[in-house]
């Protein structure tokens, strides 16, 4: 089950989709951290951002739309108080790194640059922030600016979060390839909204809100095979992924590694199960080697 | 601790227009929880994915079962009326913080749906302290009157309202208690819709630090992951937001804004 991605060791190729885990603690009362490849944090800025009004949560069929908008309490605390509390778990940490220019996302990255952690991602793709975010990820020029600047400020493997929200997802991977990133999260959440038809408005306070969960992964897989197609840096696969089944389709799609999201709000336990069944079925399929399945797919 | 199990069903009944009480055969969750906590339920339906949070009504501690009140506000909770007895549900909780077990004169103020916490409640008050005077005034949309007869077990003053007028006051349970309290309480505890919690604080508004509230908000997960049931509280000069599932349910109302979309 080990993996390696950009030089970091992971022990399964699962870890946590960015924004449905916080820092861990509310699932250390479930399971033990240490069980997981890695733990991706939820999205780390410069200074401490509020987030967007309530309601930011809406059901949709098959998933849900969220307008947190980012919600977190800044670098400084997430340094002070988070990296400290997962240093207690033998598990890999990769911080999301959100912003609202180009010098916000390198700053937040030159401050983590001393910090114990694993890895990088950078968020250019969440639809929830009015400046920055995905205005980035969603113009090649923009990505390989801004993933070149953070390149040189980084000193742990980047991996660069994109958005399913463009015309042509491949073009923006290998701009981001091309800016120096060491590998790829996709995807972020697609923009969505939904009206209350009682109050005749939107039901989110922020309007729009990004959709997940099972209804989106069949675009997400999409978007992996097409990928892995156009660039050689790994891929973290994620959308929707609930069981071991659905993780080896994306591993299968040319993921290296694969996110649990929106399932794990819902079931804590999804993670975990998604590793074991990953397990289950390199048992059941006779294969010895994550490689082994690692693009197939694209094999026909 | 949180559990997160299936659950079996022992009654699940209608006792008032679109009012369902549903109990659950769930010892692990039944013996740690408080008075003011939530549990999650879930559809077992795959395109209706997030829990709906139910306030605890009872918690029946010998039997290990715990009694919910919930409205059916939409398919999700649907479903979960049409469910049967002997059949199971999956539970998670219990969450959230519970109320704060204070001494004295206190009222319980409760409109629809956020009558049944308070039951568990004023049995937390007794338990604790049978000295305490509870004074309960809850409001009903007509004389379908839920855990009304509850309540008068345990507690000597019980006034009710009605929006209709078929029982009780002709009115809400903000206006009941404003013409009940007439020697102030020390303590007030009420759970209800925005509206009415947002009338009562102004009414309250010079002992706010006295008014504990439950509050409601579409949630994501409930265990404070997802920050998706956010509520503005006072920080020093400033404002943050908090969760509702996590930081709260309960909040003093003299740390709230209440600028809330819809309040």
């Amino acid at each position: 089950m080990r993996v390696n991605l950009s030089g970091v060791e992971w022990k399964n190729p699962v870890t946590t989709a960015s924004g449905t885990f916080g820092s861990g603690r509310e699932f250390a009362e479930f399971f033990e951290l240490g069980k997981l490849g890695a733990v991706t944090v939820k999205g780390v800025s410069l200074k401490p951002w509020a987030g967007n009004p309530p309601p930011r949560i809406a059901e949709t069929f098959g998933g849900m739309l969220n307008s947190i908008g980012l919600q977190n309490p800044g670098v400084e605390a997430f340094i002070r108080d988070d990296i400290p509390f997962l240093r207690g778990f033998n598990v890999n940490i990769i911080v999301n790194v959100c912003g609202n220019s180009i010098d916000e996302y390198a700053a937040v990255i030159e401050r983590l640059a001393s910090a114990d952690i694993d890895m990088l991602e950078l968020n250019i793709s969440c639809p929830n922030i009015s400046s920055g975010g995905i205005a980035f990820g969603t113009d090649s020029r923009l990505t390989h600016e801004v993933v070149k600047r953070c390149k040189a400020a980084a000193r742990q493997p980047l991996f660069v979060k994109l958005s399913p929200n463009v015309t042509d997802i491949a073009e923006i991977a290998k701009a981001a390839e091309a800016g120096g990133a060491d590998g790829l999260s996709l995807i972020n959440t697609l923009v969505g909204m939904k009206i209350d038809i009682r109050r005749k408005k939107p039901l989110l306070g922020n309007r729009v809100g990004g959709l997940s969960g099972p209804a989106i992964m069949p675009v997400a897989v999409r978007a992996v095979y097409q990928v892995y197609k156009a660039v050689r840096i790994p891929i973290i696969g994620m959308g929707g992924i609930t069981t071991g089944s659905d993780a080896v389709e994306f591993l299968m799609a040319g993921a290296s590694a694969v996110a649990v999201g929106t399932a794990g709000l819902i079931n804590p336990y999804a993670v975990i199960e998604v590793i074991e069944g990953i397990e289950q079925f390199m048992q059941n399929e006779g294969y010895s080697n994550i490689k082994e399945i690692v693009g197939c797919a694209h094999n026909e | 601790m949180i559990n997160s199990n299936n659950a079996l069903i022992l009654k699940n009944e209608q006792v008032a227009r679109d009012i369902y009480v549903i109990e659950l055969h769930i010892p692990n969750i039944t013996f740690i929880c408080r008075a003011g906590q939530f549990v999650n339920l879930y559809t077992g339906n795959n395109a209706m994915l997030l829990p709906r949070p139910i306030s605890i009504c009872r918690a029946d501690k010998n039997r290990g079962v715990i009694k919910l009140v919930y409205r059916i506000a939409g398919k999700g909770t649907e479903i979960i009326s049409r469910m049967k007895p002997d059949s199971l549900i999956r539970v998670m909780g219990p969450l959230g913080n519970g109320f704060k077990l204070e001494h004295g004169k206190v009222a319980l103020v409760g409109g629809g749906v956020g009558i049944p916490p308070l039951l568990e409640l004023a049995h937390a008050l007794r338990e604790n302290d049978d000295e305490t005077d509870i004074n309960v005034f809850i409001g009903y949309r007509n004389n379908e009157t839920f855990l009304l007869n509850e309540f008068r077990e345990i507690c000597r003053h019980v006034d009710i309202a009605t929006d209709d007028g078929s029982a009780g006051f002709h009115g809400n349970s903000v206006d009941l208690f404003k013409n009940g309290d007439t020697t102030q309480a020390d303590f007030v505890y009420a759970c209800g819709p925005l509206p009415m919690l947002k009338s009562l604080s102004e009414y309250m508004r010079n002992r706010a630090d006295r008014l504990f509230l439950s509050l409601e908000e579409r949630m994501g997960c409930g265990t404070g992951a997802c920050m998706g049931c956010a509520v503005k509280v006072r920080d020093g000069a400033n404002w943050v937001y908090k969760r509702v599932c996590r930081d709260g349910p309960v909040f003093t109302a003299s740390d709230l804004l209440f600028d809330i979309e819809g309040a």
